[in-house]
């Protein structure tokens, strides 16, 4: 008789249970809540995989186990499977790969051939049975029978196959070392996620876990910048990556207050529910300098160039990390990635150790939050769902409407500055031979507050957005088509009674945009990677600010070819973009060196171009505005002749992330703006001499124009920022900001101080033992003065000059776990407005105060 | 369920008007009571600051104004042209103050109100009505509004009289370029010795901005309308209003000329202009007319008297006379009782030069 084990592995084995067991095991003897331990897990991977080539394989597997529970990539289990493999604990190794199978990876066949193998060992190494009396044997040798000859043929086979498909295993791992391949979540997201199929592995058993592979598992991964996945050491421009853990301790409630801790990007609430968000300057009121893209479909709105970010579909549990790219990036993304891209990535339908969740979160200033996130797998089938709704109260209202009798508003919630509910889908598909396809479907419904364009104030939009994205792929070809449509009222929120000129109109802008890339890899090692794409965007808007109904089709092809040579990265790209009311294509180059300086070091050296092409509105506005005088108006204008706004810039980046401990980033740049597109003045030739206009029944002062500005724009800067790891259960993060601005006109020159010359973010990150995790963080900006236009008395533009003072906004988060996958928080953003009074962001801005909530996550 | 519920619940907002100050609004209704075209033009109710009175008690400029097209008209009767014609009009973005309304119907289409040109195209012409909101129907002055933001003043009706039926009194001083010493005071005892005279002459014009019709026109002539004024309402015309002129028997009269002051006698515009009302010759006015009659006039002889006065800042009256009349160069206003005005030097001086003149105190 054998022992219970052996009786368990012949008769009674249930792989589940036994991963569920190990899966307890890890979380037991690890730390609980710990809230941003990526950092930490990577360098407990990194110890077990010194740990396990110096043949230790205890504390190897005992540092693997403490990285997953930190961190519990999926990928984890299957070394530690592997590593207990090399130990000989073929039971433990069994178990690891049951529980890795439990996170349906795609590689299940295989695995199950592992676990086979290991069967096979832990029998042989069984007593051998009693041969029965009678039989005729030879010394030392056990005749087989032909059942037992024909299950050998078979693990034979087995194992032949499992060669084979190793060696097919080494040969992608080396492919994913110098990119990745596409996957269903977006052209952008392939390889950022790097399964255990991208794990380079030697012979189970036989050879060594090959750590130059497995040790990317915890390595930092960015895909916006080249469109592949990769080492931001490699990226050929500045990239900023916020992970799930970062917008968990952070506590925030919208992606802006992420955003605000980059270094570099600057965010100004307007209202409760508008955040305006910019890079590197020239932030304003529905600010239109990045392009922001979800999973790769850009959300950038074609009516006013601007991003409604409280209007996106998505709640913040299914993101799985934000990419910020600082500087021009046009030369992949085309019109408008002008000063950046967000590139927001949600976590991948049915990912391996995704769970779902519910979160509830009650807050002050009249904020709620409701959402849920469902994710799972059926095999090739991987879904995801999500709903959410959200409440924000107004920071202020500018008029008290119930004793001030001669205003009147349409919105019935005084109250409330942003209301929304969201719903968003996906399903991905595995098929054959890696290829793919997924279906994304989402919707945003509800009314925002904002602050509109020139002498207009507080708006709002009471909207509907849907989009439909379809991504499919196969080999080296991805194709990706996408449909955004967005509906709905806007209006100013307050009017007066009688105005001569309302603004209340309606609006439907529908684009349909489609990708086609082929990513090619070639050479030895696969050290070149050659991107090529065709783009084309058909949009159209109906709006009662326009003067007719446009429809513009775009098109644009670009290429970007990387190549690694010895320890130097070079990425050249270019981009060029035809745009129906420009003469001529835009072409957007960009070229970049990244120099590796010994391990986990490298200087970029990049220089690029961008360009924002006009917005509908700035090219098709016809729009009569109220001046300081009822019986005169001015009409706001577009101009079908606008050049594109143009940035160029260089710059030069040092990188460090050679230390488990430390890892810090410090950029230098300059760039020049042209043409940037801007309201002008009342233009009275030809108007002031008319009688009435009978369609306004009142007189028309003259037009304002959207026109290319003449000065040029010059800026230089800097940004540094270091995060320190160091200390168990501690994250330091601190990262500074200058920037620069000039404006030149026929050689005179002055300073801009619409951007805030500095920018200062400090975050303290601690992760007690007990469970118990705290965040405290520090945004200060510098202040700034802003040109406020209006109309004077004759309706003529007058532009102000208004300082706006400097700001500091505190942030806090307590959390704690009673239970395994329930969270409780605490959060305070801008707790610091109740030390110093709340302050405006942008002049004409809502003093913004602080805001605390209390939040209550479970997954499941 | 338990969001929801707190959802319900909104916490009071704070009040932060920084971007929209208070103001007053201000609507109703502008009604023609006394006929006119069937189809009534363009409305226009204009706000005036009260201590700036608008034509013809003084040469405010409107602060503030409203339109109407002339599709907002409606009728009482059954059909478009029958009863008493009205239109609604509102007002917003008022400030603190004391204001007056008038309304002005453009029935020819000629009003135009910007700066530039306003002087000449921002008045009412021949043919066009014009009203004023007045608290009773027994008024015939327009009525103070004190207005406190925020407030909202509803139901002000304009009433609007009858189309006028002479023009703008345009002007010419027959090549003469007035020059006047304020040194020299009126002397009873040489009355003839002793005052500074001037004599205007009307004119029409003839300019792509504004038509007007001559002074021999049957219909619409551009002309002075002299009168005794009456504007106490009892039926006795006014004294002028200075004490030794009235001592001397001078009357109050229509039309109301003022010089104002354009520039210091080094040639700079000057921010508070010193103002002096001319004395109009009684010339032609018999003892026995009626007040508020006024007739028609192709001249007007005026009489300079040597007493300004300018409003300070702080609202006080400083009176000028003698060696402190301000030296400078002025503009001659002329206002008919109607409230139609006329100002030179204008708009027009560049293309019609004898519209540039103006009056030097020096």
């Amino acid at each position: 008789m054998g022992d219970p084990g052996d009786v368990r592995m012949k008769h009674g084995f249930q792989p589940k249970a036994g991963g569920l067991l190990l899966l307890l095991a890890i979380a037991l003897a690890s730390p609980v809540a710990l809230a941003d331990p990526k950092d930490e897990a990577r360098r407990h991977f990194n110890a077990g995989l010194e740990l396990i080539a110096a043949g230790d394989y205890d504390n190897g597997i005992a540092e693997f186990e403490a990285a997953y529970a930190l961190v519990p990539h999926p990928a984890v289990l299957y070394n530690i499977g592997r590593a207990h493999a090399d130990a000989g604990n073929y039971q433990a190794a069994i178990d690891a790969f049951e529980a890795y199978l439990a996170t349906e990876p795609i590689d299940r066949s295989e695995v199950e051939g592992y676990i086979r193998v290991l069967r096979d060992r832990m029998a042989a190494q069984q007593p051998a049975p009693e041969l029965p009396s009678g039989q005729p044997q030879s010394a030392g040798t056990v005749s087989a029978t032909p059942d037992e000859i024909a299950e050998l043929r078979a693990h034979a086979e087995a194992l032949a196959a499992l060669a084979e498909s190793l060696a097919e295993k080494e040969e992608r791992a080396a492919a994913q070392a110098s990119g990745s391949t596409p996957s269903p979540s977006g052209d952008t997201q392939a390889g950022s996620d790097p399964g255990p199929n991208e794990v380079g592995l030697g012979e189970l058993g036989l050879g060594e876990l090959d750590g130059a592979l497995v040790e990317d598992l915890y390595s930092r991964q960015v895909v916006t910048a080249s469109r592949f996945g990769q080492d931001p050491l490699e990226a050929p421009a500045a990239v900023t990556l916020i992970d799930r853990e970062d917008i968990v301790a952070s506590g925030a409630t919208t992606i802006p207050e992420l955003l605000a801790t980059v270094p570099g990007v600057d965010v100004m609430q307007l209202t409760a529910g508008q955040a305006d968000v910019s890079a590197r300057g020239f932030n304003r009121r529905l600010s239109n300098k990045l392009l922001i893209l979800i999973d790769g479909r850009s959300v950038y709105l074609d009516s006013v160039g601007t991003t409604l970010w409280n209007a996106l579909p998505i709640t913040m549990d299914e993101i799985e990390r934000i990419e910020v790219i600082r500087g021009p990036g046009s030369a992949i993304y085309g019109a408008n990635a002008f000063a950046g891209v967000v590139n927001i990535i949600t976590i991948t339908p049915g990912a391996a150790g995704e769970q779902s969740s519910v979160r509830l979160t009650a807050g002050t200033k009249g904020s709620y939050q409701g959402s849920t996130v469902l994710t799972g797998r059926s095999g090739d089938l991987g879904y995801r769902a999500s709903a959410g709704y959200t409440t924000l109260g107004r920071w202020a209202q500018e008029i008290d409407l119930e004793n001030d009798p001669a205003w009147t508003s349409s919105v019935d919630d005084q109250t409330r500055s942003l209301e929304m509910m969201t719903a968003n889908g996906q399903l991905d598909w595995r098929l054959s031979d890696g290829a793919f396809a997924s279906v994304n479907a989402g919707i945003a419904d509800g009314l925002v507050e904002l602050y509109s364009l020139g002498a207009l104030r507080d708006f709002y939009f009471d909207q509907r957005s849907t989009h439909v994205r379809v991504d499919a792929g196969t080999g080296p070809l991805y194709a990706r088509v996408f449909m955004n449509r967005q509906t709905g009222v806007t209006s100013n929120w307050y009017e007066a009674v009688g105005q001569s000129a309302p603004l209340s109109t309606t609006l439907d802008n529908t684009s349909v945009d489609s990708t086609l890339t082929g990513d090619f890899a070639f050479g030895a090692r696969e050290q070149h990677k050659l991107l090529v794409g065709v783009n084309y965007r058909y949009k159209t808007l109906a709006w009662g600010f326009l003067d007719t109904t446009p429809t513009e089709h775009h098109l644009g092809g670009y290429a970007q070819l990387q190549s690694r040579v010895d320890r130097f990265v070079f990425n050249g790209a270019v981009r060029v973009d035809r745009h129906p009311l420009l003469d001529a294509p835009v072409a957007s180059p960009r070229l970049a060196m990244n120099m590796a300086l010994g391990e986990g070091r490298a200087l970029r050296v990049s220089a690029g171009s961008a360009f924002r092409t006009p917005t509908f509105i700035e090219s098709y506005a016809n729009l009569t505005l109220p001046t300081g005088v009822e019986g005169i108006h001015a009409v706001t204008v577009g101009d079908l002749q606008l050049e594109p706004e143009r940035i160029a810039s260089v710059e030069i980046g040092l990188m460090d992330e050679h230390s488990d401990w430390w890892r810090g980033e410090a950029v230098a740049f300059a760039y020049q703006v042209d043409n940037l597109i801007d309201l002008s003045g009342v233009d009275s030739v030809g108007f002031t001499d008319q009688g009435m206009d009978p369609a306004s029944g009142a007189y028309i002062a003259g037009q304002a124009s959207f026109t290319n500005e003449d000065p040029v724009y010059r800026a230089a800067g800097g940004e540094l920022a270091v995060d320190y790891f160091g200390l168990p259960g501690l994250d330091l993060r601190a990262n500074y900001a200058l920037l620069l601005v000039q404006q030149s006109l026929d050689g005179q020159t002055q300073s801009v101080r619409a951007a805030p010359r500095h920018k200062l973010n400090g975050e303290v990150v601690y992760r007690s033992p007990l469970g118990v995790d705290a965040t405290l963080g520090a945004q200060w900006v510098d202040k700034q003065v802003w040109g406020i236009r209006s109309f004077d008395e004759s309706g003529q533009v007058v532009i102000t000059d208004t300082d706006l003072s400097g700001r500091l906004i505190g942030t806090a988060r307590l959390a704690w776990d009673p239970v395994p996958d329930l969270t409780l928080s605490v959060a305070a953003w801008n707790w610091t407005a109740d030390l110093s009074g709340p302050t405006r962001q942008h002049p004409l801005g809502q003093p913004v105060g602080s805001r605390y909530t209390a939040s209550m996550a479970y997954r499941f | 369920m338990l969001l929801l519920t707190l959802a319900c619940y909104t916490p009071p907002v704070a009040l932060d008007t920084g971007s929209y100050p208070e103001q007053v609004v201000l609507s109703g209704d502008v009604v023609l009571a006394q006929g006119g075209p069937d189809q009534p033009g363009n409305g226009h109710v204009l706000l005036y600051d009260a201590t700036d009175p608008p034509p013809p008690n003084g040469t405010g400029s409107p602060v503030n104004f409203a339109t109407f097209g002339a599709s907002s008209w409606t009728w009482a009767g059954p059909d478009t042209g029958h009863g008493a014609a009205s239109a609604e009009w509102a007002m917003t973005a008022i400030s603190e103050g004391s204001y007056l309304l008038t309304a002005l119907i453009d029935n020819d289409g000629d009003f135009k109100p910007f700066p530039a040109n306003s002087d000449v195209t921002g008045g009412a012409t021949c043919g066009d009505q014009v009203g004023a909101y007045v608290a009773s129907a027994a008024s015939s002055t327009p009525s103070v509004l004190t207005l406190t933001p925020p407030e909202r003043v509803d139901g002000l009706t304009l009433l609007v009289g009858a189309p006028l039926e002479t023009e703008r009194p345009a002007f010419t001083t027959d090549g003469v370029s007035p020059v006047f010493d304020p040194t020299i005071s009126p002397d009873p005892s040489d009355l003839e010795g002793s005052l500074q005279t001037l004599t205007l002459r009307s004119t029409g014009i003839d300019h792509d901005l504004l038509q007007l019709n001559s002074p021999q026109a049957a219909w619409c002539p551009t002309t002075f309308t002299l009168g005794l004024k009456d504007l106490d309402g009892d039926g006795a015309a006014d004294p002028y209003p200075d004490a030794q002129l009235a001592a001397l028997g001078a009357l109050d009269m229509w039309p109301l000329v003022l010089l104002v002051q354009i520039s210091d006698a080094s040639g700079e515009p000057v921010e508070t202009p010193a103002l002096t009302q001319m004395l109009v010759s009684p010339f032609g006015v018999a003892d026995e007319t009626p007040v508020n009659t006024p007739f028609a006039s192709d001249t007007l002889s005026l009489m300079f008297l040597p007493q300004a006065q300018r409003t300070l800042a702080d609202g006080t009256v400083e009176v000028l006379a003698g060696d402190a009349f301000p030296r400078g160069s002025y503009q001659l206003v002329v206002i008919n009782q109607s409230g139609q005005l006329w100002a030179m030097p204008n708009s027009l001086a560049a293309e019609i030069p004898s519209q540039g003149t103006t009056v030097v105190v020096q």
